[in-house]
């Protein structure tokens, strides 16, 4: 056996010579059947199918081609921010502002109208909806059940668009998709700590197998919120994905998760609002079954439960007056407990199909229904439980007739109990003028689907069967909020100079606003509440109509190398129905934003980024004592790479709110500098 | 017909009839000797087609291969075969062994028979490993199922004119083929970038590291690396970093790779016809090549995605097949 194989080309001879001790013969014989197997595979690679990865459903759609202003953050970015929730994150988005109210409840909004919960905007994470039912509405953040990490992308809809994503995609949507389980790396550890109490450690750890693969994280994040306030909070999560490819069309993912998010509330001395520790916990699961054909047909089908689980209880002892105590026969005080409690569950299930009608003409459509059930005894005095449904059917078209312009044109028809049933239109026309250049111009309306809360709430305090407090009436019947909206886009794709410019100038119309009204009781004069003399109803108010415009350029010659300059100049103006113009609405977002962000590899191992924030006056609680001055903010993020234990490892510091001290939610929260360090590594 | 009188089926005699079926043998011999020679005279030759399966891809070559035969009017007999019916005997008579797929190439190395052979659906590493293997004295060639590395690169040339970067995967088996590739492209004013792979979980930073501002993936064929397991993950990961993959296999294409470059098994089999024709009528055998005939697939739905206009399939395959016709008039 002078050789067994022997490949002809110069620097590739293996040659076995017959001399060779048994163990270099064994070797070379089992050398030669894995080659031998290796062959008989070969031809395979060109003949067999493998799954169909990149279906109409996974791919996103190119910003030109999209219907409206589309801002994508990708994992270089994020990382790169150094902010540590993913409602700030935001703020790297033309058009939103953000903060975090009380220190501890993390609040962003699209155009301002926020007031201090993000109750206008949606929130989705791989399709699940981070809207809650409970209260006014709106995204918990602290309870979105995704690590920042495992983060593949965030594609934000500035705009509206209940054509695609339903009810309360009313101006803005988040769209946030994870990290398949066989992309993640095998293990991943990161920490950090430094001022303001932060103290965050996540651990992942991911396994493939065949078909199968599965991820799991552990994280908790820790903070305490502004100097000098019982706002900290406690962020803990434990969450699975898994993907199972079961053949080369048909492909299963499953999500499950559990967060507890606890904060520090209330202020000392007020008996109102006592300190106290409120947690929030969720649990939830998620299936989706998804067919990938090829030519852009494809189907998913998918199912969630939700679970939330709230906890916020104090007594506060009242002093009742003496003439009330004679009426009324009271004693001197009373303690009364509030317990705001309340769980909440959330069925949904979904059909979705993509279908490539023509060489033109592409159709998405499917629906869904959902059922909301919400428990609260604080709340839904005597009713306790209101449970909601809701139906959607859905569909978008999308016409190509010249490869210049594409025409979009979808609705959504929901039938939910809290609003009837609504079609919400959108359409947009995208001219692309070149290959790098496109003109857009969209017209759209969408609706937010008034809450349990906000129809229902029905908050009393008894006492022997006396009201003592009525804090809360029923609404009755409430019509969705409503907003009408037109853009103009321009986007140039400028790749030879590694240049994007995207610009929207947009005319949002919102009609039917639910506002707190404070209305006189109405009880029986043997029940009269001694306490207060009126309370608070949600009512169909104000109209605001925003206009503006907002662009963000960015240079980004690689992946991790970038310099944007994004900026919003917008005017809200607002009114109460037959009454003068309020100012509440008009400072719930600044007339001017210019965020400029940039990242830069120093070579050896070393990255610099760097964020810079203006935002004009503006307020968040909508009262005139709230104004808040102008402020800027500058946050810094240094990073130094290197290989160790056989991964990937960075150490990092990072420095925010650089600079002054500022006022970014309330005239008296201040935010100081926090710096703060930490390390991952990945493997 | 012809197979039935061939010597490798048994001729069953009845052995009370001893007289009886010597004369039958003698008369059964003489029909032979007459059918041989005529059929002799009519050029037909008998070409026994070893399958690796005798399904799928290897049954569309084989009826691939019987179309052009036919479409030519050639009246060779096919003897079409799996790699466990080739033996020996079976192919002793052949005029032309053609062996399809890697299967039927493994199991031809080990028999002996004397009629040329041709290797076919086998990529030309597969062909060069089992080069030295091969008996000496035995006229062999090799028509793979893997594009010529000119072909491959004129692909991105054509295709994606802006694309300067070429990203390349190498393991163990590839380095080779890849270093082809890379030293076309660079003729060609490419940039190409090669990475090593080991195992598996190389490639993922493998990408990353190719592509810190764009460029192609180029796929080859090394099921080390890009195997049905394995591509999904290379998409999704190229993907990622907006970089289109070009694949090699139509299955590629349906995968979620931007473009591919492919001959299937028809192509190869109207091949195969052509060159046994010429080889049967007294042609040598020709040097082992790669295939003439192949197919261009794109994935609208990931161009768009990708934001990439590109031409129609037609468009790009003719304009490879002139450049083809260029460099080889």
């Amino acid at each position: 056996m002078a050789y067994l194989f022997r490949s002809d080309k110069k620097n590739t001879t293996f040659v076995f010579k017959p001399n060779h001790n048994v163990i270099h013969l064994l070797a070379s014989l089992s050398l030669l059947g894995t080659c031998m197997t290796a062959m008989a595979e070969d031809e395979s690679a060109f003949l067999e199918d493998s799954p169909v990865v990149l279906s109409a459903s996974r791919l996103s759609q190119p910003l030109r081609d999209a219907p409206g202003a589309v801002t994508v953050l990708d994992r270089e970015q994020i990382r790169a921010s150094g902010l540590r929730d993913i409602s700030d994150l935001l703020r790297l988005v033309p058009g939103f502002v953000a903060t975090i109210a009380y220190g501890s409840y993390p609040v962003a909004g699209y155009h301002g109208l926020t007031r201090d919960r993000s109750s206008r905007m949606l929130v989705l994470i791989d399709g699940r909806s981070a809207y809650s039912p409970y209260f006014l509405g709106g995204v918990e953040w602290n309870n979105l059940g995704v690590d920042i990490d495992d983060i593949e992308r965030i594609e934000v809809v500035r705009g509206s668009n209940s054509a695609a994503y339903g009810a309360n995609a009313f101006l803005g949507v988040v769209n946030i998709t994870t990290r398949k389980a066989m992309d993640s790396e095998r293990v991943s550890l990161s920490a950090q700590q430094g001022e303001g109490g932060i103290n965050d450690i996540s651990v992942a750890g991911s396994v493939k197998s065949g078909d199968l693969g599965v991820r799991i994280r552990a994280r908790q994040q820790r903070d305490s919120g502004f100097a000098d306030y019982y706002d900290g909070r406690n962020l803990e999560l434990l969450d699975l994905r898994g993907d199972y490819q079961i053949n080369n069309q048909l492909a299963l993912e499953m999500h499950a998760g559990t967060n507890k998010s606890g904060v520090a509330r209330g202020t000392y001395g007020d008996a109102g609002d006592p300190p106290r520790w409120t947690t929030t916990q969720q649990s939830y699961a998620l299936a989706r079954l998804r067919k990938s054909e090829t030519d852009g047909n494809d189907w998913t089908l998918s199912y969630y439960h939700q679970h939330e689980f709230a906890k916020d209880a104090f007594t506060q002892t009242t002093a009742i007056p003496l003439p009330l105590q004679i009426a009324f026969g009271l004693p001197a005080s009373i303690d009364i407990t509030a317990d705001s409690a309340y769980r909440t569950d959330r069925d949904d299930i979904e059909f979705q199909r993509f279908q490539s009608v023509s060489q033109t003409t592409r159709a998405v459509w499917g629906l869904g229904w959902r059922r909301d059930s919400m428990y609260s005894p604080l709340h839904f005095y005597g009713v306790e439980t209101i449970n909601t449904q809701s139906t959607r059917l859905f569909g978008n078209l999308e016409w190509r007739p010249a490869s210049s312009w594409l025409f979009n044109a979808g609705a959504m028809i929901e039938k939910a109990s809290l609003s009837g049933t609504k079609t919400a239109p959108r359409l947009a026309v995208n001219y692309h003028a070149s290959s790098q250049q496109t003109l857009r111009a969209a017209w759209s309306r969408a609706y937010r689907t008034p809450t349990p809360y906000e129809v229902y709430s029905n908050t009393k305090y008894i006492y022997d069967g006396k009201v003592l407090r009525w804090t809360d009436q029923p609404a009755g019947s409430l019509r969705p909020e409503r907003v009408t909206a037109w853009e103009l886009g321009y986007l140039a794709e400028l790749r030879s100079l590694a240049t994007t410019l995207d610009v929207r100038i947009f005319d949002e119309k919102i009609e039917d606003m639910i506002q707190d009204r404070k209305i006189p009781l109405s009880i029986p004069a043997d029940q009269l509440s001694p306490v207060r003399p009126e309370s608070r109803t949600s009512v169909n108010g104000d109209r605001a109509r925003t206009n503006g415009i907002e662009y963000q350029l960015m240079w980004r010659p690689s992946r991790r190398n970038w310099l944007s300059i994004a900026q919003t100049f917008m005017n809200i103006r607002s009114s109460e129905v037959g009454t003068q113009f309020e100012v509440r609405n008009q400072r719930s977002a600044p007339h001017v934003v210019t965020v400029i962000s940039g990242a830069r590899e120093l070579g050896y191992g070393f990255n610099l980024s760097a964020a810079h924030y203006r935002y004009g006056r503006m307020n968040w609680e909508q009262t005139e004592q709230e104004n808040l001055p102008p402020y800027h903010r500058t946050d810094l993020r240094l990073g130094y790479e290197f290989r160790t234990g056989g991964g990937k490892a960075e150490v990092f510091l990072v420095a925010q709110h650089l600079g002054q001290v500022n006022n970014e939610f309330k005239q008296r929260y201040e935010t100081d500098r926090r710096i703060f360090g930490g390390f991952r590594w990945e493997y | 017909m012809l197979s039935q009188l061939l010597p490798n089926r048994p001729i069953h005699a009845q052995p009370c009839v001893l007289w009886g079926s010597l004369a039958r043998a003698f008369k059964l011999s003489i029909l032979t000797l007459l059918v041989v020679l005529g059929s002799s005279l009519a050029q037909a030759a008998t070409i026994a087609v070893v399958l690796s399966e005798t399904r799928g891809a290897y049954q569309e070559f084989a009826d691939a291969l019987r179309a052009e035969l036919r479409r030519d009017q050639q009246t060779h007999e096919l003897q079409i075969m799996d790699s466990e019916q080739a033996s020996t005997r079976s192919l002793a008579d052949a005029q032309l062994v053609i062996g399809v797929g890697g299967k039927a190439m493994e199991v031809l190395a080990t028999k002996d028979f004397k009629a040329p052979l041709l290797l076919t659906l086998i990529p030309r590493s597969s062909y060069e490993k089992l080069s030295a293997a091969r008996r000496e004295d035995r006229k062999t060639t090799g028509l793979f199922i893997d594009q010529p590395p000119a072909r491959y690169i004129d692909l991105v040339r054509v295709a994606l004119p802006d694309a300067e970067r070429i990203g390349l995967l190498a393991g163990r088996d590839s380095r080779d083929n890849v270093a082809r590739l890379a030293q076309v492209a660079r003729d060609r004013k490419l940039r190409p970038a090669v990475e090593l792979i080991n195992s598996e979980g190389e490639i993922y930073p493998a990408i990353q590291r190719l592509f810190p501002d764009g460029g192609v993936l180029l796929a080859t064929p090394d099921t080390s690396i890009f195997n049905t397991q394995t591509i999904p993950n290379i998409i999704l990961s190229a993907y990622r970093f907006r970089v289109p993959v070009i694949g090699f296999s139509q299955g590629s294409v349906k995968s979620g790779a931007l473009i591919a470059l492919f001959s299937t098994p028809t192509h190869l089999g109207t091949q195969s016809a052509e060159i046994a024709s010429r080889v049967l009528s007294g042609a040598t055998l020709p040097a082992p090549q790669y295939p003439r005939m192949f197919s261009v697939g794109i994935n609208a739905v990931v161009a768009r995605s990708l934001g990439i206009e590109m031409d129609s399939e037609t468009a790009i395959h003719d304009r490879l097949e002139r450049l083809d016709r260029a460099e080889h008039p």
